[in-house]
């Protein structure tokens, strides 16, 4: 009962702050300078080109208008039509969507099973050889940009050790599984930096707590030890970083996509930007929002699961 | 319609008076795009990586994968110029009454002849009989009236057609196009990818669902089509023509030019678009792949806002273009890829004339000029400014640009800004200096003129009254001979009366090839027959 009214008030709480997002978003780009005719036809575009197409559109009714339609096509299911693409705005989103969606898992997946491995044995090798060089290696990846460390991944695993495809996106899970691989691995390397010291500092404080002492001097070590006292009470910050990392890659990747060639939402958001496709811009921010949102209220509620000591009220 | 953001600006002009409809899509292109052109005249760059007559024997099969730079975002013909990979792909699966051959000529495709009156305004074209869509159904008279008139109703390309008034099928096999004015560039027209012949009411489908996987009777098809990843096409078996060699072309897009290296480098792709010009050694010697290099008609120029001091006054004006070292500029830019341009008005197009002293670089006669000036001292620093996502070029260009106004004692600050806001600053007038980029969509030197009248001198916001009247005059001329003499003229006072966009450079097409990839020419304005390509 208490889960049920949480629920609902976290989305009506979402449904608040999506109108918001839509809000701001409609008011922000045609804040934007330029024109939606300039992006098709550039410099040679003219002033009865950008009024013709305006029309067409209905960007010449006043801001009130067009919003309120926009609004009301959207409670339809309707993000209007894509003047890049030419279809409506929703279906080349939900086409971009997967390879996104594949790729945020793949990337927290493989974050998260590097950042418990290396984090564990951070903690279990405090402060010897090992425990400084899993802190301190990874913090490089900081320090990298991504088109750097995905163009290095590139030369290295798929150039000179042909292992990977180089770019592009190949059908199937299988497929998926082996192209996204260095796009998922080049985010892992910079979010794994982070999330090692995190984990790892939890999991210093949770084993120095008096209830695993009791626990190892009931002859309680090693692996048991770890994964169900130890980790459990100290994996709970790690969670919530990586829920938000994945909701923030629901958004787009866009510099690895385009680094890796990936037909995902951020190289469709950074064109609609370009190109002032209002349509694509709005219907992929509003999907991100609602990603955001969702994964929010799941880590909320996974947090109560994992802890029942966590209340949700 | 090689196209792209132009990194340049936004045009807010008005139609002049009188002035002419462009007789085809011009484009700008941003983002270093398929270089088009120079060719020649004074300074040839270094050609070694010229390509080649291939004379060996073609060998038949094959899967080819090209890279390209632009997703290609749509399919549908109107649409698709804003991908030059996209307009390529079309160009080979839906077929013309005319298409380009290799030196750039119409030639008949899927009309046979035409006839032309005596008023030069009613053209009859013949239509093969044996020209048959990918799907089996046969291409009639009917056909071609409705993807004509698609193309006239264009929502953003259809003023290219604007002298056309009609076009009606006289039985199956006659097509009938009348003008409200002779259109010496009729046959140029025809050959755009917008004039591109698909089923009539888009065989029964949605306009959607057609241009989701257009249906052409060019000698490819589309055999598969993924947003965002690319396109395949196979050999149409109901062409009428001789087959290609290859048994499949794949077209992906890959925005990133490293990315596009390593898939040539790793054998993922055997054709890369556009590589940087520091990549050109690395590909040469790669052991296995190459660098091939054709003429285009791209010239990279610079847009002055005349509407304010100090380019309001021609001897400013004037002193700046002379105060250019531009051969300075391609060797730094280009590096050495390249050669001075004295206009937008690619010499390529008009018999490799250039416009005398318009390149030249003398840095007294600049000082003369600017001492005429109103403005001798002008002290306040000149802005330029470019697009984040220009010309690879342009950010090294304005760094020579800002050494060589320098040196006439002008201060340049240079800028970058997103598209739109170089677009609105141009709409607005407060911008100094401008890169922009141009290309032919057709190989005709009138094609440019006409929205650089559309659009105030491409938004310099000059007059261009004696431009005008060189234009109308050149514009109506049929005699090919004439015509080029014409437009020579126009060129002329391009770059001596108005003054407002001279020349900086022209680029030629680079493309990053394997060594086993042969056949390729890309035709002057971009495009390639994929029927020449083969693997061996």
């Amino acid at each position: 009962m208490i889960r049920l009214r949480f629920l609902l008030r976290r989305l009506g709480q979402a449904v608040i702050t999506l109108w918001a997002v839509t809000l701001l978003t409609f008011v922000m780009f045609k804040a934007l300078p330029g024109s939606v005719a300039f992006g098709i036809t550039g410099i040679r575009t003219t002033t009865e080109d950008i009024a013709r197409i305006n029309h067409q559109l209905g960007l010449d009714q006043p801001l009130w208008n067009q919003y309120g339609r926009y609004m009301g096509r959207m409670f339809q299911g309707d993000f209007g039509s894509s003047v890049t693409y030419g279809k409506p705005a929703m279906d080349v989103i939900l086409t971009a969507l997967p390879t996104t969606l594949f790729l945020a898992v793949y990337a927290v997946v493989l974050t998260a099973v590097v950042t418990v491995v290396l984090a564990v044995l951070a903690a279990l090798r405090r402060d010897r050889l090992t425990d400084h060089v899993i802190r301190s290696v990874p913090v490089v990846g900081l320090g990298m940009p991504a088109f750097w460390v995905g163009t290095m991944l590139l030369f290295l695993l798929a150039y000179k050790l042909p292992i990977f495809p180089a770019g592009g996106l190949q059908p199937g899970f299988v497929g998926h599984v082996k192209t996204l691989f260095l796009p998922a691995a080049t985010l892992g390397v910079l979010y794994t930096a982070v999330l090692v010291r995190s984990l790892r500092a939890s999991l210093l404080e949770v084993l120095d707590s008096e209830y695993v002492l009791v626990a190892r001097s009931k002859g309680l070590v090693g692996s048991r030890l770890i994964l169900r006292h130890v980790l459990p009470n100290a994996i709970l910050p790690t969670v919530t970083l990586l829920g938000l990392i994945f909701a923030g890659l629901l958004g787009g990747a866009l510099i690895v996509e385009a680094v890796f060639a990936l037909p995902g939402l951020g190289s469709l958001l950074i064109s609609g930007f370009q190109r002032h496709d209002f349509a694509i811009v709005q219907g992929v921010v509003v999907l991100a929002a609602v990603a955001i949102l969702l994964v929010n209220i799941v880590i909320d509620i996974l947090y109560s699961v994992l802890d029942p000591r966590v209340g949700l009220s | 319609m090689m196209l792209a953001a132009c990194g340049g600006s936004g045009s807010t002009t008005t139609q002049s008076t009188g002035a002419q409809p462009p007789a085809a899509s011009s484009t700008a292109q941003g983002g270093g795009g398929s270089s088009p052109a120079p060719s020649g005249d004074t300074t040839a760059p270094d050609t070694s990586t010229s390509a080649a007559p291939d004379t060996a024997q073609a060998k038949n099969g094959g899967d080819l994968v090209i890279a390209g730079y632009q997703e290609m975002t749509t399919l549908d013909k109107d649409l698709a110029g804003t991908s030059n990979d996209a307009l390529r792909v079309l160009e080979n699966v839906l077929d013309r009454l005319y298409v380009l051959d290799n030196d750039a000529k119409p030639q008949p495709s899927l009309a046979t002849g035409y006839t032309l009156s005596d008023d030069k305004l009613t053209w009859t074209f013949q239509l093969r009989k044996d020209a048959a869509f990918s799907d089996g159904k046969p291409v009639t008279a009917a056909d071609v009236v409705f993807s004509l008139d698609l193309a006239r109703k264009g929502d953003f390309l259809g003023s290219l057609y604007s002298r056309i008034s009609s076009v009606k099928a006289d039985g199956d096999n006659t097509v009938v196009i009348t003008t409200s004015a002779p259109e010496p560039v009729m046959l140029q027209l025809l050959t755009l990818e917008t004039s591109g012949i698909i089923e009539n009411n888009y065989g029964g489908k949605s306009k959607d669902a057609y241009n989701q996987q257009p249906i052409g009777s060019g000698p490819w098809m589309f055999s598969k089509v993924t947003q965002g990843v690319g396109v395949t096409v196979v050999p149409n078996p109901h062409w009428w023509g001789e087959k290609g060699h290859l048994d499949s072309i794949t077209i992906n897009t890959s925005a990133d030019p490293n990315t596009r290296l390593i898939q040539l480098r790793s054998g993922q792709a055997q054709l890369i678009e556009t590589p940087q010009f520091a990549q050109l050694d690395s590909i040469k010697q790669g052991g296995n792949t190459t660098v091939l290099s054709f003429p285009s008609t791209e010239v990279d120029f610079l847009e002055m806002n005349t509407s304010k001091a100090p380019f309001d006054d021609v001897h400013f004006r004037k002193a700046l273009s002379l105060a250019l070292d531009r051969q300075a500029i391609v060797q730094a830019a280009l590096r050495g890829n390249g050669s001075p341009a004295a206009t937008w008005m690619s010499p390529s197009v008009l018999g490799d004339y250039q416009p005398a002293d318009g390149t030249k670089f003398d840095l007294n006669a600049a000082k003369a000029e600017l001492a005429q000036s109103k403005t001798p001292t002008w002290t306040q620093p000149i802005v330029l400014q470019y697009s984040t996502s220009s010309a690879a070029s342009w950010p090294l260009a304005a760094q020579v640009i800002q050494s060589n106004l320098q040196a006439l004692g002008l201060t340049v600050k240079i800028e970058t800004a997103d598209t739109n806001t170089l677009q609105a600053a141009t709409a607005k007038k407060t911008y100094d200096l401008h890169f922009g980029l141009l290309t032919y969509d057709i190989p005709d030197p009138g094609e440019l003129v006409g929205y650089y009248l559309a659009t105030k001198g491409y938004n310099s916001f000059v007059d261009m009254s004696a431009t005008q009247k060189l234009y109308d005059a050149a514009a109506a001329e049929f005699d090919p001979a004439n015509r080029l003499e014409a437009f020579k003229k126009v060129a002329d006072s391009i770059v001596n009366v108005d003054v407002s966009t001279p020349g900086l450079y022209t680029v030629p097409y680079f493309w990053g090839a394997s060594k086993s990839l042969h056949g390729l020419h890309i035709i002057l304005t971009g495009q390639f027959n994929f029927n020449d390509l083969w693997l061996g």
